[in-house]
C-alpha cells in the first residue's frame, strides 16, 4: 500500500514536472520582430512585382496565394478548400474556403479570386506578373459564391506551381477596394497573418498581427498548416550596407539578418551569440555562363566544351560565394526531385587537358572574347574572375567588360554579348526553370530536339514524365553546352539566440508567423 | 540688389531648361531598360514590349521629352515608372531629411573649421598650427563610409550612446532627432570642416599680412577686434565660396553615408532611380536639387556684398 503511495506520489510529481516544462517551454505570444532588408521594397503591389524583396516580405505576411508548398515542396491548397482538375485539363474549378477575412474584415469570395486572377494576366495591367504562365487562360468565371472556374484554351501542367509561386505571388486582394482606388494598391490588404501599418520609405517595413486571420489550421506542414502569429508587430528595416547590417545584430537593434556577406559566414558561424543558418532552398538563384550563338566560336560545340572543361566549379562556387553555394553544372535544382548526384556524372567535368583537346578542333588562335558582367551581384563579377583564369590556363583569351545591372540585363536581352555572365532565380517547376531553352531564348541557341523536349513537357501533366524529359533537357545540356552553370547559391540568415521556431525549410522562405521569443 | 536679384531669377530660367535637355538626353542615351528592370530575368519579349508600350517608352525621345516638359509646366514631375509614385511627392518626402542633414553637417563643420583656421593662423608655424594642419589631413585623407563605420562600432556598438540607423525628424521630436543626426552629421562633417579649415587659415593669412591690418595693430587697437572685424570678415569671401560648393554637394545627398545610416534621403533616392533606370524619378531629384543649388548660389553671390562692401552689385 505504502508501495503504491509513493508510486502515485511519484506519478504525479513527474507528470507536474512534466507539464512544467511543457508550460514553460510552450512559445508566447508578443513582442516585435526586427528583421533587416538588404534593399527598399520596390512595389506594395504583388500582382506587378518579380522583385524578390517584395514577394519575400509582403508575400510571406500580407498576402496569401490560393497553393502553397508543403514541407517536401509539393504544392497544396491553401487558400483554396479543394480542387478538381476535369480529364482533358482545360477546366480548373476551384472551392475557396468560407470565411476567410481580408485584413479590413471583407470576406474573401470568388469574386475576389476571380478579380484577382483575371489581374495578373491583363495585358493592359503594367507588369502583369503571370501574363505568360497564365497565357493560355481563356476565363475565369464565378460560378459560385466560393467557387471560380479557370478555362484554359490548351492544358497548362505547371498552372499549380503558377498559382503558389513566389516570384510575381498571386496574392488575393479584395475586389471592392482596388475598384475603389483606380486599381492600385495604396495600402496593401491581403488575407495574411500579418497585416501592413506602414511602408516608411527606405527606412522600414512595419506590419501587425492580424487578429481576424483564419486562412490556414491543422499541423504545420511547409507553408501550410497553422499560422501561430506570435509576434504583435514586425519591423523590417531597410539596411543596403552589409557591415552595419551585423552592428545592428550586435547591438540588439535587429534580431534577425538574413542575407549574410558571405565572406562573414565563417566567423559569424563560430559566434556562441548567434544562431547561423545557412542551406539550399529549391529556388536557389543559379549562376551561370552564357555565350552568344551568333559568335563564330562560341556557336562551335567543341569550343563551348573546351570552355566547360575548364572550368573548376568547385573553386569558382569557393572564389564567388566562398563557397557557400552548391556547384553543379545542373538545371535542375538539387533540392528537386528530379535531381539525383548521379546526374553530375554527365556533366562536363574539370578537365584542362580535354579542355585543350577540344580548343584545337575549333580552329581557335587566342582571339579576346569578352566577358560581360556587372558587379550589382558580387558574385556574377567574382565568378567571371575566377574563370577568366581557368580559361587562361587552357588558351582561352578573353577581357572583361563591367557594366551596371540596368545595362547587363539591356544586353542581355538583345543578345548583345559574347560571354555574359549572370543568375537566374530558381523556379519549382521544370517548365519554368528550362525558360532559357525555349526557342523564345536572348542568346540565339537553336536546336530543335531541345525544343521538342521542352515542348512536350509543356504537354505532360504526369510529374514522373515530366521529370523524365526534365532529366533528358538536362542530358542534352551536358552535351551540347548551351550555358555553363557554376553553382546554385545559399541561403542564410543568422538569427539572435532568443529567436526561436525557425527550422531549414525557413531558408527557403522564413514563416515568421511561427517564430517565437524566448523569455 | 534688387536689379541683380531679378537677373538671377531670370537667369535660372534658361540654366533649368539646359538642366532639363541634358538630363533627359543623358539618362535616355545610357543604355538600359526600366521595364527590364521591372520585369527581371523571367521577362519574355513580348511581355517586354507590351509595358514598353504601355509606359510610352517606345514613342520616339522628342515626343517624350515634350510630355515630361509639359508636365512639368503643370508642375507635375510624372510618375516613377518602378513605383508608381507621383515623382513630386517622393522628393517633397526626402528633401526635408536631405536638408536637416545637411544643415546639421555644415553647423558642425563650421564650428570646427573657422576656429582651427583662425587660431591656426594666429599661431602661424608654431606647434598648435602643425597639430591643426596634421589632423585637417587626417581628415581629409579618411573616406567618410569608414569614419562612418568606426563612429557606429564606438558610439552605437560600443558605448550605445546614438542610434545607428533611421531618422527621426527634428522636428516631430527635436531631441531624440538630434540623437539620430550626431552620427551622420559628424561623419560628413570631418572631411568638410578640414577643407574649409585650410581655406579659412590660408585666407586668414593673406589677410593678416595686409598693410590695414599692420596700420590697426600699430595704432593698438585690440587684437581680437582686429582678427574678428577686418581680418575674419575680409577673409571670408572665398571661404564663403568653399561653404557655397559643399552645400551643393550636400544637398545631391550623401549616398554612402544615406546607406550607412539607413536614411531617406535624395541622394538615395537619385542612386536607386539611376540603377532602376526610372527616368522621371532622376529627372525631377536633378531638376529640384538644380533649383535648390541654383539659389543657394545667388545666396552666396548676394553674401559676398556682406562680407565685401567692394562688391556691390547694382554698379554698372
Amino acid at each position: 500500500m505504502e508501495k503504491k503511495i509513493w508510486l502515485g506520489f511519484m506519478i504525479v510529481l513527474i507528470s507536474a514536472g512534466l507539464m512544467g516544462s511543457t508550460v514553460w517551454a510552450a512559445p508566447k505570444k508578443g513582442g516585435t520582430y526586427r528583421a533587416s532588408m538588404a534593399t527598399d521594397l520596390t512595389n506594395m503591389d504583388l500582382h506587378k512585382t518579380q522583385a524578390q524583396i517584395d514577394n519575400a516580405v509582403l508575400g510571406m505576411t500580407v498576402y496569401e496565394p490560393l497553393f502553397s508548398y508543403d514541407e517536401k515542396f509539393n504544392v497544396k491548397p491553401l487558400l483554396c478548400e479543394s480542387f478538381k482538375m476535369s480529364a482533358d485539363g482545360l477546366n480548373l474549378t476551384l472551392n475557396i474556403k468560407k470565411g476567410v477575412k481580408f485584413h479590413n474584415k471583407m470576406e474573401m469570395k470568388a469574386e475576389d479570386v476571380k478579380f484577382c486572377l483575371d489581374r495578373v494576366r491583363d495585358p493592359k495591367f503594367p507588369g502583369a506578373a503571370q501574363l505568360n504562365s497564365l497565357r493560355d487562360v481563356k476565363e475565369v468565371k464565378v460560378t459560385g459564391p466560393y467557387q471560380v472556374q479557370m478555362f484554359l484554351s490548351k492544358p497548362i501542367p505547371n498552372i499549380f506551381y503558377t498559382l503558389a509561386t513566389s516570384v510575381g505571388t498571386i496574392g488575393m486582394m479584395p475586389k471592392k477596394v482596388l475598384e475603389s482606388h483606380d486599381n492600385k494598391v495604396l495600402k496593401p490588404i491581403g488575407t495574411g497573418p500579418y497585416e501592413f501599418v506602414a511602408w516608411e520609405r527606405d527606412t522600414k517595413v512595419i506590419l501587425k498581427r492580424f487578429e481576424a486571420y483564419s486562412s490556414a489550421d491543422g499541423p504545420v506542414d511547409g507553408y501550410l498548416g497553422k499560422r501561430n502569429r506570435y509576434f504583435d508587430q514586425l519591423i523590417y528595416n531597410v539596411m543596403k550596407e552589409p557591415a552595419t547590417r551585423i552592428m545592428a545584430l550586435d547591438r540588439g537593434d535587429l534580431d534577425a539578418v538574413p542575407v549574410l556577406p558571405y565572406q562573414q559566414i565563417d566567423d559569424l558561424k563560430k559566434r556562441k551569440d548567434l544562431q547561423v543558418r545557412t542551406g539550399l532552398a529549391p529556388d536557389a538563384p543559379w549562376y551561370l555562363f552564357y555565350v552568344n550563338f551568333n559568335h563564330p566560336y562560341l556557336s562551335q560545340v567543341d569550343f563551348r566544351k573546351a570552355m566547360a572543361y575548364a572550368l573548376d566549379r568547385k573553386e569558382i562556387t569557393k572564389a564567388a560565394v566562398w563557397g557557400y553555394g552548391t556547384p553543379t553544372f545542373s538545371v535542375i535544382p538539387p533540392m528537386l526531385p528530379a535531381y539525383s548526384p548521379e546526374l553530375e556524372k554527365m556533366a562536363p567535368q574539370y578537365d584542362p587537358a580535354k579542355a585543350k583537346e577540344f580548343l584545337q578542333k575549333t580552329g581557335y588562335k587566342g582571339e579576346k572574347i569578352k566577358i560581360l558582367t556587372s558587379k550589382n551581384y558580387t558574385p556574377m563579377y567574382d565568378q567571371v574572375l575566377a574563370a577568366q583564369a581557368m580559361w587562361a590556363a587552357v588558351g582561352i583569351n578573353t577581357e572583361v567588360e563591367v557594366v551596371d545591372w540596368a545595362t547587363h540585363l539591356t544586353r542581355w536581352q538583345k543578345g548583345e554579348h559574347e560571354i555574359l555572365s549572370f543568375a537566374m532565380i530558381g523556379r519549382m517547376d521544370p517548365l519554368s526553370q528550362t525558360i532559357n531553352l525555349a526557342p523564345t531564348n536572348y542568346y540565339n541557341y537553336k536546336n530543335q530536339e531541345t525544343f521538342t523536349i521542352r515542348e512536350a513537357m509543356q504537354n505532360t501533366w504526369d510529374p514522373q514524365k515530366q521529370n523524365e524529359l526534365f532529366r533528358k533537357l538536362y542530358e542534352l545540356t551536358c552535351k551540347e553546352v548551351p550555358y555553363m552553370i557554376n553553382f546554385y547559391i545559399h541561403n542564410s540568415i543568422a538569427l539572435k539566440p532568443h529567436v526561436k521556431g525557425h527550422e531549414n525549410f525557413d531558408l527557403f522562405g522564413g514563416r515568421v508567423w511561427n517564430y517565437y521569443f524566448e523569455k | 540688389m534688387k536689379k541683380y536679384v531679378i537677373r538671377r531669377l531670370v537667369s535660372v530660367i534658361p540654366v533649368l531648361w539646359l538642366v532639363s535637355v541634358l538630363v533627359f538626353g543623358l539618362i535616355h542615351l545610357v543604355p538600359g531598360d526600366p521595364v527590364l528592370v521591372i520585369l527581371g530575368t523571367t521577362a519574355e519579349k513580348d511581355q517586354v514590349e507590351a509595358m514598353r508600350h504601355k509606359l510610352g517608352l517606345d514613342r520616339p525621345i522628342l515626343v517624350q521629352y515634350g510630355t515630361w516638359v509639359s508636365g512639368l509646366l503643370r508642375g507635375d514631375l510624372g510618375h516613377s515608372i518602378i513605383s508608381d509614385e507621383p515623382v513630386m511627392e517622393m522628393i517633397l518626402r526626402r528633401m526635408p531629411v536631405t536638408l536637416t542633414v545637411a544643415a546639421a553637417a555644415l553647423l558642425l563643420s563650421l564650428s570646427i573649421s573657422i576656429p582651427t583656421g583662425i587660431l591656426s593662423a594666429l599661431r602661424h608655424n608654431t606647434y598648435t598650427d602643425y597639430v591643426f594642419m596634421g589632423l585637417v589631413i587626417l581628415a581629409v585623407s579618411m573616406p567618410s563610409f569608414w569614419l562612418a563605420l568606426l563612429f557606429i562600432l564606438l558610439f552605437s556598438v560600443e558605448l550605445k550612446l546614438l542610434p545607428m540607423m533611421g531618422y527621426v525628424s527634428i522636428f516631430t521630436d527635436f531631441w531624440e532627432g538630434l540623437r539620430y543626426l550626431v552620427l551622420p552629421a559628424m561623419s560628413l562633417a570631418f572631411i568638410l570642416a578640414a577643407l574649409v579649415a585650410r581655406m579659412t587659415r590660408s585666407s586668414m593669412l593673406e589677410v593678416l599680412r595686409e598693410d590695414y591690418i599692420v596700420t590697426a595693430l600699430s595704432k593698438g587697437t585690440p587684437r581680437r577686434f582686429i582678427v574678428f572685424k577686418h581680418a575674419l570678415k575680409n577673409a571670408f569671401a572665398p571661404v564663403l565660396t568653399i561653404i557655397g560648393f559643399q552645400i551643393g554637394f550636400l544637398l545631391g545627398g550623401t549616398v554612402v553615408i544615406e546607406d550607412i545610416y539607413s536614411i531617406p534621403g535624395v541622394g538615395r533616392l537619385i542612386f536607386t532611380a539611376i540603377t532602376n533606370r526610372d527616368y522621371p524619378v532622376v529627372q525631377g531629384c536633378i531638376l529640384m536639387v538644380t533649383i535648390v543649388y541654383v539659389f543657394v548660389n545667388a545666396a552666396v553671390d548676394l553674401a559676398y556684398a556682406y562680407f565685401d562692401p567692394r562688391v556691390s552689385f547694382d554698379k554698372k
